[in-house]
């Protein structure tokens, strides 16, 4: 796939920019956060144009996917405080009075300074990019970078030096290779960082699922996963959701499955195939069928665990034993890598619905619509009508 | 190749025309549950018109196999998450409102 300007390219720039002003300048959050996703939508197919699939799989499921769960999740009470404060929600007319009522007190120049600031970057980093060469140029032979991995022009000697180790790094998928071999020290940082966010989620969280309904956790220390049935019994029936999470929830975990294992050849690989296992439980979460991932029980707490755990230990065995830290030895390597990806997966998949647990609201089986449900704990027919109207824009 | 992209060629623009039309349904209708309509329905066959000229063009079965597999999730989880917005809309207490 070549890199070069054509239309669509033009299109999806322009639709880039017009979807992030659109975000910044929605009436209201429910509106900013839809723009979001299509967003994260538009973000994954330019990747996809960039020769980048790796990213695309990723920016799809987690940028799109379940930032945009976790957003409207989010903004879920925001609304419910903002109908209790009395605030009406925007008709088709009146645009102007409620962004005047929520405007902070703020000085004047600062949104023309900060908007010229973003202008000049902007222009400058265009302007770098357009004056650097591409991969095919800085090398001798223009055909070096084709024959690595077919990723067209990154601009350096680095996709050279990766397509000539290549062979020694276990993987022939060179995004798999540099982030599990070349810089596997890097990814194992970014794991620790996602494990510090699920426990700070949840040391947010833990406090208030333990004064609120759901006192039962605290009971069932050692609980299974699944709902019992009279509990699930007693939630709002929402048998399309569920019938379709029956279906799907093993189609996706075979994906995932399939993923991972794709990961050391193809476009695929530890986060990929987490995103997708996110995603099943995100979808049985939503349709009730499983309970939110919180502290109490001991699954949970392994899951998020056994990825970096067991990266490190595969660190430190090599640094005792082996070459160094991280260093694998050329026979192991393909195996390590599976062996390193496999626990990652179920790491990242256990800390992303850990993130998103945190923000859905304990106990609501329809968490997927909750901008919506949210204006019904007013009632009065103005939450109707907001809602009606943010469809219709 | 040719003749298939012949069959090709009209699948993808009929295909594209019925996008256009669950959007202008989109814009034009007059309460959720009209809209919902035009989304799910026109869309869903768009997007099967689309997939199958696609398919025609790309002329490996694998290819098209994946293809006619990507409409049917589409299918599934489209019309649930037109059934979940309904459901909400209707327990939100939004009437439907008629004539456009």
């Amino acid at each position: 796939m070549t890199v070069g300007i054509g239309l669509l390219d033009l299109l999806l720039s322009l639709a880039l920019v017009g979807l992030a002003m659109q975000v910044l300048a929605a009436r209201e959050p429910f509106q900013a956060v839809v723009f979001f996703i299509t967003l994260g939508l538009v973000m994954a197919i330019v990747w996809g144009r960039l020769a980048a699939p790796d990213i695309a799989l990723a920016e799809a499921a987690i940028g799109a996917g379940l930032t945009g769960a976790l957003l409207l999740n989010a903004i879920g009470p925001l609304s419910r405080r903002g109908a209790r404060s009395g605030r009406n929600a925007p008709s088709d007319r009146e645009v102007q009075p409620p962004r005047a009522a929520h405007k902070r007190a703020r000085p004047d120049g600062w949104p023309r300074l900060a908007t010229a600031l973003i202008v000049v970057l902007g222009l400058a980093v265009t302007a770098y990019l357009v004056r650097l060469p591409t991969g095919s140029e800085r090398v001798e032979g223009a055909s070096a970078p084709q024959e690595g991995g077919e990723r067209a022009g990154p601009s350096g000697t680095m996709a050279l030096t990766v397509a000539e180790s290549l062979s020694a790094s276990g993987a022939s998928n060179p995004v798999t290779a540099v982030l599990l071999n070349f810089r596997g020290y890097d990814t194992l940082l970014e794991v620790g960082v996602l494990l510090l966010a699920a426990v700070g989620a949840w040391s947010v969280v833990a406090q208030d699922s333990r004064h609120g309904a759901r006192g039962d956790n605290a009971a069932m220390g050692q609980a299974a996963l699944v709902e019992p049935a009279q509990r699930q019994a007693d939630r709002r029936a929402e048998p399309v959701l569920t019938a379709l999470v029956h279906l799907l929830t093993p189609v996706m975990v075979l994906v995932a499955a399939w993923l991972l294992w794709q990961g050391a050849k193809a476009p695929g690989g530890a986060f990929q195939a987490a995103a997708m296992l996110c995603g099943a439980a995100v979808l049985n979460r939503a349709a009730g069928l499983i309970r939110p991932a919180l502290p109490e029980g001991p699954l949970m707490r392994w899951a998020l665990v056994v990825g970096p755990f067991g990266f490190l230990l595969v660190g430190l065995v090599l640094l005792v034993v082996g070459d160094g830290f991280l260093t694998y030895p050329k026979d192991w390597a393909a195996i390590l890598i599976l062996a390193i990806e496999a626990v990652l997966t179920l790491s990242i998949a256990a800390a992303l619905f850990a993130l998103y647990s945190a923000v859905a609201p304990a106990g609501a089986a329809g968490s997927a619509g909750a901008a919506p449900s949210a204006a019904r704990v007013d009632g009065t027919p103005t939450a109707g009508h907001g809602g009606d109207s943010t469809t219709s824009r | 190749m040719r003749p298939l992209d012949l069959l090709a060629l009209p699948c993808l623009i009929v295909g594209a025309a019925f996008f256009l039309a669950g959007t202008a349904g989109l814009l034009r209708f007059p309460d959720v549950y009209a809209r919902l309509h035009a989304l799910t329905k026109a869309d869903n066959l768009g997007l099967g018109l689309v997939a199958l000229g696609l398919a025609l063009h790309g002329a490996s079965w694998l290819g098209a196999a994946k293809l006619l597999l990507v409409w049917l999730l589409v299918i599934l989880s489209s019309t649930t998450a037109c059934h979940l917005v309904a459901r909400a809309a209707y327990r939100m207490g939004i009437e439907p409102r008629g004539r456009i």
